[in-house]
């Protein structure tokens, strides 16, 4: 019996008389790779958003490694194992891949600046922190990038740093809105190779919105959750959403 | 104890605000009337400052309880409540107020001549509006907030001068004195000024603002280069026109009494606080009629005919169809073959030609001088933000709210005022705009028009329901995705290939580029530093030394270089004996120390954090106010402590200003911050020329604050003064600005030191990523509002010690000192040069700027004496400009307009604007040459620790 990570149950959200979620529940297991498919448009990147916190549901729970995470800000839905990534990859532009790396971990003596003054004891923490990030730059195979900037990295290498750096914050959840978008075909086929023995491996939980059907299916996902209209259409695993009659309906619009 | 927490956190949002509110209310309402309560209690605050901070207190128990109203009313009647704040705000004022009376048992008469109220109202809506309509166009077209629209509309309004006083078209000076109007007169300086202004507007456009467009500026650059553009207009017409006051006056009758109307009008009395059988409001008995005369009247109907001619044009043209869609999305509109640089001319156009249409309408009203700016740059930015940015009609809206807020402030001002000892409170209503901004943005940080907007959005949804999923929330049109399966093509293969090729050269060019620069450092060494400057001249453009510039050695290497040169040219800046050059020397160093404590606080708030921070005197003014109040003596209104516990108590103030600041501002746009904090600056300026409490040192009627002891003076003067003196070789011992200026050196090391510790740690890092993107900082993890709080507080503790560091050299504050365009915009320009995000570059910046500044003194000074240095050159340019005005401009203008701005016939460059149009002219070019300054930011490249003990900070 695995353990839900992430539980959403009869998410709405409302933009003014128009309902963009319409009371959306799924789960998320530890370790599995779950897709969230659906048309542009039909409220993927804003039940995101309504998870991480970005927007404040109109009603619904959501709730993260079993803790309640509804109507939290971002920083904190992300304490407590949940991180996201955006549609547009978002890197902090004038900074290096490698400090890109070095924001997110946790317990950086954050916000007090007395202890920041103290040096001698985060010398070892900061230290840890800048081996996990090379040895995670290793894996992701951008090493050689590490002292650019990351206004000067390619769309694909941006992907990759973007995913590395979700992973300096040592999530359980993982949210990735389009992690392959614009990426050429084998570095995409890489970066799900990747993220799925991470899935297994790590045990974190992850899904993945990705709006071209064929990318998802051959992405060895465990489930899909395929969403139109606010709704969730149906849910289950890639071959039998395959032969659902309905999702061919609304993803075709035949 | 322990059951509160969980019942506390247990509660909503606004359920935890009202409480809090009602809390604060309570404690305030028994520290007025029963003097207890927390701040009765606490017995730190005495007399009128009492009173002012329960008042306080209550004021915002009152903006929370309405912050915890728009919290809890669901979106169906949120439009509605948030339309209703501006005027719960003032109805709250009103409550405050009475309460406070009652408690200090006085009572107030406010006079509301009715008539006058809503008139001047309705003008003061008409001034400002000429401002902001002009705003909103640039905001909404190009994206960036102008703060040089106010200089625009002076530029109007001394064509309309220009044209007033040419003889060749018309003759005022000799017009029959009957009290007939020069309407032709009239018409032409407004057509001209609008005409002109707008040429101008469009060259600047043209010149600056289209290469910045061309670069992918952001609006942040932008608007920091329109600051240089309003420093170097202001400065020119400074130079041409003097600082005199003139006025537009298109007849010589034109202010007599039949140009006026009368008005008969009521008086409406309001008896606030401790009324003895008076009613709580009453029309008074004798009331003479109100006159209003024409010239209002021009303006008036002039402002709002041209903004309402403007609507048409933006609603019912072709081109005005054609400018809002690039206001939408003006690459979409370029792809649908729209000339987009031609709109862009045409609505700089026309907002500097409305701007300068509404200057030749105002100065018939307004006596105008170059000051005039931030007058009315502020207020009319408190418009644009009320009526959110980009919405005309939301702006015609938020004109009428402030300038009625305006006119009405006044009686209530006076009628408050002379209750509570304050005759000069009247002073205050210059700043009930931004006050009342302020209130709002505290409590709705979106803007009034968020909710007219998003009024005017259901209403379109509800007209056509079919259309919905149009409006879609989410802003992604339906489309269907592509079927068929996806295959690797050609073009992928070639993209990984790049990639790959990619990350081979960039390593290929790093390796090369570090052999090279590693042969290159000891060459240069041994060939001497002067060498390696010439060559970083000649090699500016060169990529290899430009990399080196943002390592950390090079940008040491560079910043050595700087300091050297401008210590070069302190060396050699002519001085009359001895002690002229040591006091020379001394107060320039202090300079230096004071505005790069400045910049660093700048850095560290916009170069490292992101905000853009228009109010460093602001944080400044508190420090040198506070440390000049604390250590002035008791007799006179000070508090006679020494002045190393004042310094510790400002920068304690400034930190928290800065902390309490950041709470309600982390949500705002950029450019509402930077608004915000100019008008916070400007709002201690008129405190201090208004508020009896921050006046001490004098007689207590004086303006200003003086006598305050400065630390070891004492222990100076009785003895280390002659010491010191006798090494320098002076007679009477060494002045004190020379033990300032050791301090000075002292505290700006420790706190560069320590800023360098800081920014080196993690937490810089954090600060930079919520600079790059905060939204995505949120995202992992961090809590920006602390980082945020966190970072404005030391920011501000800082600025606050160089306020400290001014106040001891400057021996008295005086509310000028505020001025932001010899503060503020000096600082900015520091930090532009210097190098946003680099600490070297901030002393180098600052350097620059204090030698330009000295360099500028020597040329006056020089001026009367032919023996002095630099007097050749003085005279050189005074003859130069003589001849720009009299015979160049002699073509355009007329002799009387030269005789007005002249008096005394003699033609002379006013050198401390050249000084101050040279440094706007340096932010703006060098924004568009090299925006990253001299000494650029250096980004972190720590090295793996496996490789390198532990090293962090590498190349």
């Amino acid at each position: 019996m695995a353990t839900p990570v992430l539980s959403v149950s009869d998410l709405t959200k409302n933009f003014g008389g128009l309902r963009a979620v319409d009371s959306v529940s799924f789960h998320v297991n530890e370790g599995e790779f779950v897709g969230l498919i659906g048309p542009n448009g039909c409220g993927k990147s804003t039940t995101f958003n309504c998870i991480s916190g970005m927007l404040e549901s109109t009603s619904g729970t959501v709730q993260v490694l079993g803790q309640n995470a509804t109507g939290m800000r971002p920083d904190q839905v992300q304490k407590l194992g949940l991180t996201r990534t955006f549609q547009h990859t978002r890197l902090w532009r004038d900074m290096t891949v490698i400090e890109n790396l070095l924001v997110p971990p946790r317990h950086q003596f954050s916000p007090n600046l007395l202890l920041s003054l103290l040096r001698p004891g985060s010398r070892d923490a900061e230290k840890r922190r800048l081996e996990d990030a090379y040895a995670l730059l290793d894996t992701l195979e951008i090493t050689h990038m590490a002292h650019n900037l990351a206004s000067e990295l390619s769309g694909g290498q941006s992907k990759l740093v973007d995913i590395g750096r979700t992973l300096m914050g040592a999530p359980r959840v993982l949210l990735l809105d389009e992690p392959v978008a614009g990426v050429a075909g084998p570095l995409a086929e890489r970066i799900f190779q990747f993220l799925r023995t991470l899935a297994s491996e790590q045990n974190v939980g992850m899904l993945v919105i990705e709006h071209n059907m064929d990318f998802i299916l051959r992405a060895g996902v465990d489930r899909i959750i395929v969403v139109d209209a606010g709704r969730v259409l149906m849910e289950g695993t890639p071959d039998e959403v395959r032969q659902n009659q309905n999702v061919i309906e609304a993803y075709l619009g035949e | 104890m322990t059951e509160i927490r969980p019942w506390w956190t247990g509660l909503s949002l606004w359920q935890r605000r009202l409480i809090l509110s009602a809390v604060l209310f309570l404690d305030a309402y028994l520290g007025v009337n029963f003097n207890a309560g927390v701040i009765a209690w606490s017995g730190l605050f005495s007399g009128d400052l009492k009173w002012m901070i329960l008042a306080i207190e209550m004021m915002a128990s009152g903006l929370i309880a309405i912050n915890a109203f728009l919290v809890v009313t669901r979106e169906r009647w949120r439009t509605a409540s948030l339309l209703a704040t501006p005027f719960l705000i003032v109805i709250f004022g009103f409550v405050v107020l009475e309460f406070l009376l009652t408690g200090v048992n006085r009572s107030a008469t406010i006079n509301f001549n009715l008539a006058s109220v809503s008139l001047s109202g309705l003008y003061w809506s008409a001034a400002y509006l000429s401002v902001a309509v002009g705003l909103t166009l640039t905001y909404k077209v190009q994206r960036y907030s102008n703060f040089a629209q106010v200089e625009l509309l002076l530029v109007g309004a001394y064509v309309a001068l220009l044209v007033m006083w040419s003889d060749r078209l018309f003759s005022v000076s000799d017009a029959p004195k009957d009290g007939s109007l020069e309407w032709e007169l009239l018409i032409w300086a407004g057509i001209s000024a609008f005409i002109i202004t707008g040429l101008i507007g469009l060259l600047i456009d043209r010149l600056i603002y289209k290469r910045l467009r061309g670069k992918m500026a952001t609006p942040q650059v932008m608007m920091i280069t329109s600051l240089g553009v309003a420093m170097v207009i202001r400065a020119l017409l400074f130079m041409r026109f003097g600082a005199g006051i003139h006025r537009f006056i298109p007849d010589r009758d034109w202010r007599l009494s039949t140009s006026r109307f009368e008005i008969p009008t009521e008086r409406l009395q309001l008896h606030l606080g401790d009324r003895v059988n008076a009613p709580l409001m009453e029309f008074a008995d004798k009331v003479s009629p109100y006159s209003f005369t024409y010239t209002k009247v021009t303006l008036v109907v002039g402002v709002f005919g041209a903004v309402a001619l403007l609507l048409l044009l933006l609603h019912r043209t072709r081109l005005g169809m054609q400018m809002r869609a690039v206001a939408d999305n003006s690459d979409l509109a370029a792809s649908s073959g729209i000339h987009v640089e031609r709109v862009h001319g045409t609505s700089a156009f026309l907002s500097a030609g409305l701007a300068g249409f509404g200057g030749a309408l105002i100065s018939m009203i307004l006596p105008i001088n170059p000051e005039l700016g931030i007058t009315l740059l502020l207020p009319a930015f408190a418009i644009v933000v009320l009526g959110s940015v980009g919405s005309i009609p939301g702006v015609i809206f938020g004109a009428l709210i402030v300038g009625f807020l305006r006119s009405a402030s006044e009686p209530i001002l006076i009628g408050a005022g002379n209750a509570l000892d304050r005759p000069t409170a009247s002073g205050f209503a210059e700043i009930t705009p931004f006050l009342f901004m302020v209130g709002l943005l505290l409590i709705a940080p979106r803007g009034i028009g968020h909710a007219m907007q998003n009024w005017n959005i259901e209403r379109g949804r509800k007209r056509r329901p079919a259309d919905a999923e149009a409006v879609d929330g989410t802003s992604q049109i339906r489309d269907l995705p592509e079927p068929g399966r996806y295959e690797p093509g050609l073009m992928d293969q070639v993209a990984e290939q790049r990639d790959r090729l990619f990350g081979i050269l960039a390593m290929a060019v790093s390796i090369i580029g570090e052999i090279v620069r590693r042969l290159w450092y000891p060459v240069t060494i041994s060939t001497g530093l002067g060498k390696q400057f010439i060559s970083a001249q000649v090699e500016r453009r060169g990529r290899w030394l430009r990399i080196d510039r943002e390592t950390e050695r090079g940008s040491w290497i560079a910043f050595a270089i700087f300091f050297l040169l401008l210590v070069a040219v302190v060396w050699f800046l002519p001085s009359v004996s001895n002690l002229t050059k040591i006091l020379q020397v001394a107060r320039i160093v202090t300079l230096v120390g004071i505005f790069a404590l400045m910049t660093f606080s700048l850095n560290l708030h916009t170069g490292i954090t992101g905000m853009t921070n228009f109010g460093v005197i602001f944080f400044v003014g508190i420090g040198a106010i506070t440390v000049g109040l604390l250590a002035a003596p008791v007799e006179t209104n000070g508090y006679g402590w020494s002045p190393w516990a004042a310094t510790a108590v400002a920068v304690l103030l400034a930190a928290v200003a800065g902390w309490l600041l950041a709470y309600p501002t982390a949500r705002l746009r950029a450019d509402y911050f930077a608004i915000l904090t100019v008008s916070l600056g400007e709002m201690l300026q008129i405190g201090l020329q208004a508020e009896p409490l921050l006046r001490a040192g004098t007689v207590t009627s004086a303006i200003g604050i003086s006598q305050y002891s400065r630390p070891l003076e004492g222990w100076w003067e009785s003895g280390a003064s002659n010491s010191v003196g006798n090494v320098l070789g002076l007679p009477n011992g060494a002045p004190y600005v020379f033990l300032l200026a050791v301090m000075t050196v002292a505290v700006l090391l420790a706190v560069w030191y320590l800023l360098n510790t800081l920014l080196a740690s993690p937490w810089g890092r954090i600060l930079r990523s919520i600079r790059e993107d905060e939204e995505v900082s949120q995202h992992h993890g961090h809590n920006i509002m602390t980082h945020k709080a966190a970072s404005l507080a030391v920011g501000a503790a800082i600025a606050g010690l160089s306020g400290a560091l001014w106040a001891w050299l400057n021996v008295s504050i005086f509310p000028d000192f505020m001025n932001p365009v010899r503060s503020t915009f000096l600082v900015w320009a520091a930090f532009i040069v210097g190098g946003r995000g680099n600490m070297r570059g901030m002393v180098v910046g600052a350097f620059l700027i204090v030698i330009v500044e000295f360099v500028f003194n020597v040329m006056i000074v020089a001026r009367g004496n032919p023996d002095l240095a630099f007097h050749g050159l003085t005279t050189y340019l005074d003859g130069a400009f003589s001849w720009i005005i009299k015979d160049l401009g002699g073509l355009i203008w007329s002799d009387r307009s030269i005789s007005e701005a002249f008096p005394r016939e003699e033609i002379r460059l006013a050198l401390s604007h050249l000084k101050l149009a040279l440094i706007g002219a340096v932010i703006i070019v060098a924004l568009l040459v090299s925006p990253k300054g001299l000494l650029p930011e250096v980004p972190g490249r720590p090295k793996r620790p496996a490789t390198n003990e532990g090293k962090e900070e590498g190349e």
